[in-house]
């Protein structure tokens, strides 16, 4: 298996690495010492197991978590802290390790890993979002979902606006979003647009049979003629 | 009430030792010493609750010896003080919350290099501590009132517990960094003795 270790302290990467070394499956692809980069990493090396550490600059271990979802490798928190274990777990990790981790304890991990299909480990539709990491800049934020006004796919990213009008960049494809946030709540608009149905101010009908929606912070968007009548449909429903 | 070090702090150190115990043994070894100074003066407080500071600049530069084992270069120290400050009596542990605090949520929270820079000078109206990071500031909507159990909070209980004044403890936070100052009013000897 592929391994990326994630932990922005170098004797921590070190101890982690040593451990790994005894076992003959595993290989390590790389190493990131804070969130921006693992995030980075993850896409370009496309590892089937990421060691994660929780308290790292540039985007905690969790928020990253959160926000793999194009490549999303088999996740094995590594922390100090037994608090964030139900959180990790709802991010669907494959293990929490505590620090130090004692070998055996680590080859249980990989034992749980082994027995995994490798080809599972992609988010499962049903899990709901409620939450997305998006980068503006070299920062990344943590979004709750009901913050978010749209997400708009531009130039095969997607830029998501919040509901206070600020516009911030992920990775996601809207498609991805689509199935896994709240129906109820998001609705994909066209080919382009998913929008939060709480944020609708105003339905303009245009010829044609498509639409104009503006929201409430006042942003436009086109509703296609294909979607326009199952979105009157859920707005009624609402 | 008392200052209490975080475990976290044990379970990192421990996990640096383990790191760098095959390639740096050296450091490994200072390392354990450092953290073995950190707890003979964490537990040996009780019965000893004020000190020189000498003792607590001792206490907290192992301290921070030791996060510099986990942080590498990563972690930048700077730490002066007035030699008229040594024979200063203050509080056991009253100034490494705030150090642990610039550490845990400053310096670790940048990418790139965080500084710490502690100076300790003595003054009329007592002995100045101010610790500054580099780190990315309070939150927002921090308040030391409704953060209970954050460092500062403990601070300024003791401070109130000892000196009958909490106001000894003020602080100056932006996006680029945090200092925070302690006022510990001048003590004679003999009425800390007491």
């Amino acid at each position: 298996m592929r391994v990326v270790i994630a932990d922005d302290e170098a004797p921590a990467r070190q101890f982690l690495r040593r451990l790994l070394t005894s076992h003959n499956d595993v290989e390590i692809v790389g190493e990131a010492e804070d969130g921006t980069e693992v995030i980075g990493l993850v896409a370009t090396a496309k590892p089937d197991v990421l060691f994660l550490d929780i308290q790292m600059p540039g985007g905690n271990g969790l928020e990253v978590a959160a926000g793999l979802m194009r490549h999303r490798p088999a996740i094995v928190f590594c922390t100090a802290y037994e608090q964030h274990a139900i959180e990790a777990f709802e991010l669907e990790a494959v293990d929490y390790l505590l620090k130090p981790v004692s070998r055996s304890r680590l080859g249980q991990a990989l034992d749980r890993i082994r027995r995994t299909d490798p080809a599972q480990p992609v988010p499962k539709a049903h899990e709901r979002l409620s939450r997305f990491l998006a980068r503006r800049g070299g920062n990344f934020v943590v979004i709750p979902a009901s913050k978010a006004a749209y997400f708009e796919s531009v130039d095969g990213l997607t830029k998501i606006v919040t509901v206070t009008g600020e516009a911030y960049w992920m990775d996601s494809p809207l498609q991805v979003l689509e199935q896994r946030l709240d129906a109820q709540r998001f609705f994909r608009v066209s080919r382009n647009a998913l929008i939060n149905l709480n944020e609708v101010a105003e339905v303009h009908p245009l010829p044609g049979g498509s639409a104009e929606l503006l929201l409430r912070g006042g942003p436009r968007l086109e509703v296609s003629r294909r979607r326009y009548r199952s979105l009157l449909e859920v707005i009624e429903k609402s | 009430m008392r200052a209490q070090i975080n475990p976290h702090f044990l379970f990192n150190a421990l996990n640096a030792v383990a790191g760098c115990v095959g390639s740096r043994p050296d450091l490994a070894e200072d390392t354990l010493a450092n953290l073995a100074d950190v707890f003979r003066y964490v537990l040996s407080r009780s019965d000893k609750e004020w000190v020189r500071f000498s003792e607590e600049v001792a206490f907290i530069r192992a301290y921070l010896a030791v996060e510099q084992a986990r942080f590498g270069t990563r972690l930048q120290v700077e730490f002066r003080h007035d030699e008229a400050c040594l024979g200063m009596y203050i509080p056991a542990m009253i100034v490494q919350p705030l150090v642990e605090n610039a550490i845990k949520h400053g310096c670790s929270k940048v990418v790139g290099i965080g500084k710490i820079t502690i100076v300790a000078t003595a003054m009329e109206r007592g002995l100045v501590v101010t610790v500054a990071d580099n780190g990315p500031g309070f939150p927002a909507d921090y308040s030391s009132e409704r953060s209970a159990g954050h460092g500062l909070r403990n601070v300024s209980d003791r401070m109130r517990g000892y000196y009958g004044d909490s106001r000894s403890i003020a602080w100056e936070t932006g996006e680029s960094g945090t200092t925070v100052s302690l006022t510990i009013p001048m003590m004679e000897h003999r009425e800390c003795a007491s």
